[in-house]
């Protein structure tokens, strides 16, 4: 082993057992280009550390081995990293968010290059508990990752434990030179509401989805994010799935929204036209035109199903208009193919509560009847209740968050200097 | 080119060629324009997933 590399371990091993956590953080980034010069010896050093005890330099260690190309090594990332994250110690750990948020993606990296994102959902979901960054609903970029993978793998249930806390601080994960200015890369935060919009989107939660992506949206910008765009047409499309028109964008969104990244997003401004207007044929027309945009995107698949609401919204409108209708003359009226697609969507609409109706197979007419009274029911109670608790919850955070801001010494020290300042002005004005 | 607008005497070359007459609403406008420059950002952030929202391949 070279000496430089014998150098670091006892240097790990001596301010470990000190429990000097800030200048072991020194050495460990310092390390970074001996580590990376004798990746061959690495597993040696793993050895000679205890995953427990020594912490901070096992996760050095592992970062190195990610970063270089492991053609000729046996490949033993996984196992070591499940290892690691396992049984690190969390304070250790928690000393060097940014070390082993970057280990955490090099890890995702490497299963997206592998082809095997399902194994490391278990293995980061169970960094972010471990962590605690869950329990102190904190937001890491290992959020992100988490996200990326479920998405990769088709398995979203598991990140949902992550996504429905509401995320009330952010894990100041990039050093700076002065400790009290940490920040958190952007990117990540925007990733997450989009990677999380996304997993909501799947499982047909678009209330839910609709709201990741708006956060993703409003988040202040001087320039455009692509992750921004991206979050802005699937904000358009969730919006007409469930509400039939496009959300406000909030007041507070960067003007880079409207002035860049609405122009950016033609085809999808031309379908939202269309659909508004009620006009089948014309929405077709946007969707052959801009087929190729709309699949390029990943978005096709929504745009159907906006398409199909289109006709859905449509037969609604009927039954403003119409007690009883035959099933051709609805799929003449709604320019659908034949009856047969008519009742397709009929009987949809019945099942998921949009219309009231009775289908004859008879004659092939359909009834339209009125909405039944739905605010009745104990269901409707228990609902109301969820929703004041959740009201009372959220105005306890607000009043703690206040709190913490009134005796946050800065702001004191600011809101106090702007108090003298205007002491004088008052008695000039007085005078 | 649009003349410049004259906010203030002490200003007599105008506001400069990036505030146009809708936007002077105040510093933090100016500033975006400044920033932004039509630079884009995040344009490799990771979005090779399939189309996880067609319904056709459930049928």
């Amino acid at each position: 082993m070279a000496s430089a590399l014998e150098q670091f371990v006892n240097s790990v091993r001596n301010l470990s057992t000190h429990g000097n956590l800030r200048e072991l953080y020194d050495v460990v980034i310092k390390s970074s280009d001996v580590l990376l010069k004798n990746v061959q010896h690495l597993d040696n050093v793993l050895e000679t550390l205890d995953v427990q005890q020594h912490s901070l330099g096992v996760l050095a260690v592992l970062i190195a081995k990610f970063s270089v190309p492991n053609a000729s090594l046996s490949d033993n990332r996984f196992l070591q990293t499940q290892e690691f994250i396992s049984t690190c110690n969390v304070e250790q750990v928690r000393s060097a968010p940014d070390l082993f948020a970057e280990l955490c993606h090099l890890f995702t990296n490497y299963l997206v290059e592998t082809k095997s994102p399902i194994r490391g959902i278990a293995l980061l979901k169970q960094a972010i508990m471990r962590l605690k960054y869950l329990s102190e609903n904190q937001l890491t970029s290992i959020h992100a990752d988490l996200c990326q993978l479920c998405l990769l793998s088709k398995c979203f249930k598991p990140a949902l434990q992550i996504l429905d806390v509401d995320i009330v601080s952010i894990c100041q994960e990039i050093p700076h030179a002065n400790a009290n200015s940490s920040q958190f890369d952007a990117k990540y935060f925007l990733l997450y509401y989009y990677y999380g919009g996304q997993i909501y989107l799947a499982l047909k939660n678009l209330d839910r989805a609709l709201y990741f992506f708006e956060v993703a949206l409003s988040t202040p910008a001087h320039a455009v994010s692509h992750i921004m765009l991206e979050a802005y047409k699937k904000f358009i499309l969730v919006s007409l799935l469930l509400h039939g028109k496009v959300q406000q964008i909030p007041k507070y969104s960067s003007k880079v929204v409207l002035r860049f990244i609405k122009p950016l997003s033609q085809p999808y401004n031309d379908l939202t036209n269309a659909f508004v207007n009620n006009n089948v044929t014309e929405m077709n027309n946007v969707i052959s035109k801009h087929t190729e945009a709309f699949t390029r995107d990943r978005n096709l698949g929504l745009v159907k199903q906006v398409s199909s609401v289109l006709y859905k919204k449509n037969i609604q409108r009927l039954t403003k208009t119409f007690l009883t209708l035959s099933l051709t003359d609805v799929a003449s009226r709604v320019g659908l193919p034949g009856p047969e697609d008519a009742e397709k969507h009929i009987l949809d609409m019945i099942d998921n509560g949009q219309i009231y109706a009775t289908i004859n197979q008879k004659d092939g007419m359909v009834v339209f009847s009125d909405e039944p009274d739905k605010y009745s029911g104990p269901g409707v109670l228990k609902a109301l209740e969820e929703e004041l608790a959740l009201c009372m919850e959220f105005d306890n955070r607000i009043l703690a968050m206040d709190e913490e801001i009134q005796v946050n010494p800065q702001y004191v020290k600011k809101s106090a200097g702007l108090q003298e300042e205007e002491q004088p002005s008052k008695s000039t004005y007085a005078l | 080119m649009k003349p410049a607008l004259v906010a203030d005497e002490m200003f007599p070359e105008g506001a400069g060629p990036y505030m146009e007459y809708d936007e002077a609403g105040g510093s933090t406008s100016l500033l975006i324009d400044l920033t932004a420059n039509e630079k884009a950002v995040h344009a490799d952030f990771f979005n090779d997933f399939d189309d996880l929202y067609d319904d056709d391949d459930l049928q």
